[in-house]
């Protein structure tokens, strides 16, 4: 997987070190994250499925970027998107889940 | 692979690669195709077929009501854009009935359309929208086939149907794009 995403130019590996994401890389990961964010809110929002951080994994790969930007016509979602994207809770810093909403 | 693949997407904003490659339109991307693998997750998928079908249906419905504006041949597609989405709806929640599962009422869509709906759009801004609700809809199906054929599950709707229903709207899909295509290129 490494090698083909360095073929692809986006990441630079180098040994003992690591790898790197290249500036091709980090704008296709942030487009891939968009895309995350837009099916995680879609489904909240729209389909009120309170397991939408594991569907949202499962319908990652059904769900491109053209799909994901006619969903994103009818969702609520902030402009700084995806950079308020939490990797550790894995959702959307600004999205009001049921627990957050609770609190 | 499905068949009957003959639809070539001709826009220059939206370019798809050829099938063993597509995964997300890009040049050597590996396809990803994970099947679906449960009714849950083809109810999920049906879903998501009908609101992207509302959206079609409430944003063609909308951009008509400029009817003063459009010339004849632009107000008629819209207007059959918004029946074909109705039609397709409805065969979409036909299986997803069939799956016990619940639609998505078209009213809560149109809503949300009409809240994020710009009044503003110019004539080809409207043309160029229709196309992009064809090509994301030919897109969607596309790859739900595929998901739904990688798959070995029994589902408790007949796969056959299933798969017959979503080819037949993605041949609607196609054509529609074609539709477009040649409305804007007069």
């Amino acid at each position: 997987m490494i090698g083909k995403l360095e073929t692809d130019g986006l990441v630079e590996h180098e040994k003992y070190k690591g790898v790197t994401l290249t500036e091709d890389g980090i704008v296709r990961a942030s487009e891939a994250l968009q895309n995350y964010c837009i099916i995680e809110r879609f489904l909240l929002e729209v389909l009120e499925v309170e397991e939408f951080r594991t569907e949202a994994r499962q319908l990652e790969s059904v769900i491109d970027e053209t799909v994901a930007e006619r969903l994103d016509t009818i969702i609520d979602r902030q402009p700084q998107c995806p950079d308020c994207f939490d990797a550790e809770d894995d959702v959307c810093a600004l999205l009001e889940t049921p627990a957050t909403a609770d609190d | 692979m499905s068949e009957g693949r003959t639809y070539v997407p001709t826009s220059p904003t939206i370019l798809y690669d050829a099938p063993t490659d597509r995964r997300d339109g890009r040049e050597g991307a590996v396809s990803l195709t994970v099947p679906v693998g449960s009714d849950h997750q083809l109810a999920r998928l049906l879903q998501i077929g009908i609101v992207l079908e509302e959206v079609v249906e409430a944003r063609s419905t909308r951009h008509a009501r400029r009817a003063d504006e459009l010339e004849e041949g632009v107000e008629q597609l819209l207007e059959a854009a918004a029946t074909e989405s109705a039609t397709h709806r409805e065969r979409l929640e036909e299986l997803l009935a069939e799956l016990d599962a619940d639609t998505v009422p078209f009213e809560e869509i149109e809503r949300l359309v009409e809240a994020q709906y710009e009044a503003d759009e110019a004539f080809d801004g409207i043309l160029y929208d229709q196309l992009c609700n064809e090509e994301t809809a030919y897109k969607f199906y596309d790859d739900v086939i595929e998901a739904i054929e990688a798959s070995d599950v029994t589902f408790s709707v007949d796969r056959e149907r299933v798969l017959e229903t979503l080819v037949d709207i993605r041949e609607d899909e196609a054509d529609g794009v074609e539709d477009v295509t040649r409305l804007m290129e007069q």
